[in-house]
């Protein structure tokens, strides 16, 4: 469903991800990303130096507190 | 709470949170519920409420899920099952009032946006309360702003 990518030192960013969405998703995703999301978690494997594949994601507004300890860690 | 034979509701949105999450499937989820074969689709919306009315419930939070409306909330000789009002108080850390509501699939890209731009209020209806269920009746989202006090 996604994978994320470990770019050359000197790119413009750091890491690239692509996500697939459901088709119906479009839509809403354009909106949300506009006025309501500002965090993206995404669970991995096959993790390598060069990226690893995404094996869930979810888009919100905000972190749950069970997870700020974590998202917040080095 | 929720003991009236019909109660009708109006509730402050405060922001919502959710609308798209993917994940793998558990083997114990019917295939009929799987998205794209192994894969559970989210796209429930999590709406931070306050009950302005009725009086009794007055500036309690309350949840609000938004979800689609599917065929198996139809059935022949029963209103369609849009949805519910519980108070789940003491069942779960952090439990209060939560209210779940189904749209039609034809209105979701347009309650998005409406819910991310105009929408501020929400009334409901909730009948047959046990205490801790209604069963809604109906509901409409507005722009009304909050009551002046």
């Amino acid at each position: 469903m996604g994978e994320l990518t470990v770019l050359p030192e000197g790119a413009e960013v750091e890491i690239e991800v692509v996500l697939m969405l459901p088709e119906e998703a479009i839509a809403p995703t354009a909106t949300f990303l506009a006025s309501t999301w500002k965090h993206l978690q995404i669970k991995t494997y096959d993790e390598g130096p060069g990226g690893a594949k995404a094996s869930a994601y979810f888009f919100q507004a905000s972190i749950h507190p069970n997870l700020e300890a974590w998202a917040n860690a080095d | 709470m929720l003991t009236e034979t019909r109660q009708d509701f109006l509730v402050e949105l405060r922001g919502h949170d959710g609308g798209l999450g993917i994940l793998p499937c558990p083997p114990s989820v019917p295939k009929a519920h799987r998205f794209q074969g192994g894969l559970i689709y989210s796209r429930m919306i999590e709406i931070e409420g306050r009950v302005v009315a009725p009086e009794g419930l007055a500036d309690r939070r309350m949840r609000v899920w938004l979800d689609q409306l599917e065929s198996w909330h139809f059935s022949r000789g029963q209103p369609p099952h849009i949805g519910d009002i519980l108070d789940r108080t003491g069942e779960l850390p952090g439990g209060g009032l939560e209210a779940t509501l189904y749209i039609p699939k034809e209105a979701w890209v347009t309650a998005v946006c409406c819910l991310s731009t105009v929408w501020r209020r929400l009334r409901m209806t909730g009948a047959n309360g046990d205490g801790r269920r209604m069963t809604l009746v109906d509901f409409s989202f507005s722009s009304d702003g909050p009551p002046s006090h």
